[in-house]
């Protein structure tokens, strides 16, 4: 699971990292509001773990505009500020959940994971689709209970189908989400995903579907 | 902070009103008195004025019905300036060209004594008045007056805020790196490591204490169970003090508090009650009219007038605990009383 963590306190992230790194979650860390607005530009993520006090755009400013822009990444804020006033503010900014400052790093990871199963509309750590599961915390597809690697667009694909089961995907939306790769590519990558018995069906002039219904 | 502010304004308020209050009144009394002796002088000028018309001869229609004369013998001599009054009358004798007469003039009070009800309305209204005016200007002096006291203090409240806020960061982080730690094998059971996770605690404790202590100003009290409360608080005392017994007997007793006061209020003479225990010993805690008891086997208070004081403290312990329990409870107008012998210490809170 990809994490992008805003925290200017250099010692609270490190730990973070630290103690993330054991529970097998990958964390971007940035300092500050620019730092975010690049890293969301390159890349997407699972979660967005968000400090407010930080240098050029505060923490709200900075989900707020995201939102704006249409990110609906999950965002917990992890702040000091206890005040109810800024707890409602930032819920209204569009954030997840709110965690306040001493906080239990296992009641964070309780948090993490809610939200992300929440995500995928699933209970559970994993989903299962027929013979296939998808961890969604390690990002990990498994066939029969056998790991198969896959490269990082077709990871980010087989995520995209299992948060949608069973849903017609428009392929407009599918390629905004891969970052805008082309259609050929996306093709191809459709097809690799065949092979591996990916049960991905064509909807005509729409997109595509994972699993009939 | 609010408790100190409305004393200080209080005390500043009526000390300022009551002196000048009191120099409105006795001013008050002594112009009644000066306005009342005129008054009577007023009547005697108007007896002599009745009695000379009489003797002169002149006009008597001046005179109402409040008037009338006799002549009387008198033997001894009176002085000109005799006048005096019984119960309804004003009397003086005038001397006549006849030995040992004299004409007795009378005049009735009536006009006296509504002349001087007159008198007594205007004085009691000027004086309530003036009073209302001195209220109001000493109402805005004191305001004045503590206005940059108050403004210091709220400076000084606001340091010790961000200060706390600040220390937010760093506890998180101590947090973290001792989780960090514990999950090495080797540090589980390491002295130093324990002895750093203990303090950590302590100073995570202080920086919650110290949180609630700083948001009284925006205390909110509800009606709350009180025994919820104490069940909590004694649960994770027993985790820590597996050798102590805890007694509680608490069913339902709802007081108006603020609940995260409260806690750590229990939360203190709780934790007290535990530290300072004998082996085996017990702590009770029972409600009985309004009052909360919290008892214990301990080793006592050697003087409990001094418990409360910041400056007082034990071998580990800041000594800062007590003197939370005793500002948070004057916020929520607790009154806590200790009882202490060789025995046992009792610490009652009267809601």
């Amino acid at each position: 699971m990809n994490i992008l963590l805003l925290e200017d306190d250099e010692i609270l992230a490190e730990s973070l990292i630290d103690l993330f790194e054991v529970e097998d979650f990958k964390i971007t860390h940035v300092t500050d509001g620019n730092g975010v607005l690049d890293s969301t530009f390159e890349n997407s993520f699972d979660l967005y773990l968000f400090d407010v006090n930080v240098p050029v755009l505060n923490g709200f400013e900075l989900l707020k505009s995201l939102r704006e822009s249409g990110d609906s990444t999950p965002c917990i804020f992890l702040t000091a500020l206890s005040d109810v006033a800024s707890l409602s503010l930032g819920f209204d900014v569009g954030a997840d959940d709110y965690v306040k400052k001493p906080f239990d790093f296992d009641e964070l990871v309780v948090r993490i994971k809610a939200l992300i199963k929440k995500r995928y509309n699933s209970y559970k750590e994993k989903i299962r689709f027929e013979n296939l599961s998808f961890d969604l915390l390690k990002d990990e597809l498994y066939k029969d209970d056998e790991f198969i690697p896959l490269p990082p667009s077709e990871l980010k694909l087989t995520k995209l189908f299992f948060k949608n089961i069973a849903k017609t995907l428009a392929k407009e939306y599918i390629l905004d989400e891969l970052s805008n790769i082309s259609d050929g590519s996306l093709r191809v990558h459709i097809n690799k995903l065949r092979k591996l018995e990916l049960p991905i069906v064509t909807v005509k002039g729409v997109g595509y579907r994972f699993g009939s219904s | 902070m609010v408790h100190h502010k409305k004393t200080a304004f209080l005390k500043f308020f009526f000390t300022y009103f009551i002196s000048v209050a009191l120099l409105i009144l006795v001013s008050g009394f002594f112009y009644l008195q000066e306005m009342k002796s005129q008054l009577i002088k007023s009547q005697h000028f108007s007896l002599i004025e009745y009695a000379r018309t009489i003797k002169m001869g002149g006009d008597m229609s001046r005179f109402s019905n409040d008037f009338h004369n006799k002549l009387v013998f008198k033997n001894e001599r009176l002085d000109i300036r005799n006048f005096s009054q019984v119960e309804n009358e004003f009397i003086k004798y005038i001397p006549t060209k006849m030995d040992n007469r004299y004409l007795k003039v009378f005049k009735s009070k009536t006009s006296f004594i509504e002349a001087m009800k007159k008198l007594k309305l205007k004085i009691l209204f000027t004086q309530l008045f003036l009073l209302l005016i001195f209220a109001i200007i000493s109402y805005i002096l004191a305001k004045n007056a503590l206005k940059p006291l108050n403004e210091s203090i709220e400076t000084l409240d606001k340091f010790a805020k961000d200060l706390i806020h600040d220390l937010n960061t760093p506890i998180t982080a101590m947090g973290l790196n001792i989780k960090l730690l514990e999950k090495q094998e080797c540090n589980k059971n390491s002295k130093p490591f324990i002895r750093l996770k203990k303090s950590i605690n302590v100073i995570s404790e202080l920086r919650e204490t110290l949180t609630t202590l700083l948001e009284k100003k925006t205390f909110q009290v509800c009606k709350t169970d009180i025994c919820t409360i104490v069940k909590d608080v004694v649960e994770l005392h027993q985790v820590n003090y597996p050798t102590l017994s805890y007694k509680v007997n608490c069913s339902s007793f709802e007081v108006e508090i603020n609940s995260n006061a409260m806690k750590q209020i229990l939360q203190n003479i709780i934790s007290n009650a535990s530290k300072y225990n004998k082996k085996n010993g017990y702590v009770k805690i029972y409600s009985k009219n309004k009052t909360l008891y919290i008892e214990d086997s301990g080793v006592g208070i050697v003087d409990t007038t001094e418990i409360f004081n910041r400056e007082y403290s034990k071998q580990n312990s800041t000594g800062l605990g007590l003197d939370i329990v005793k500002r948070l409870a004057q916020e929520m107008n607790i009154k806590v009383e200790v009882t202490s012998n060789k025995n046992g210490s009792c610490f009652k809170l009267n809601f």
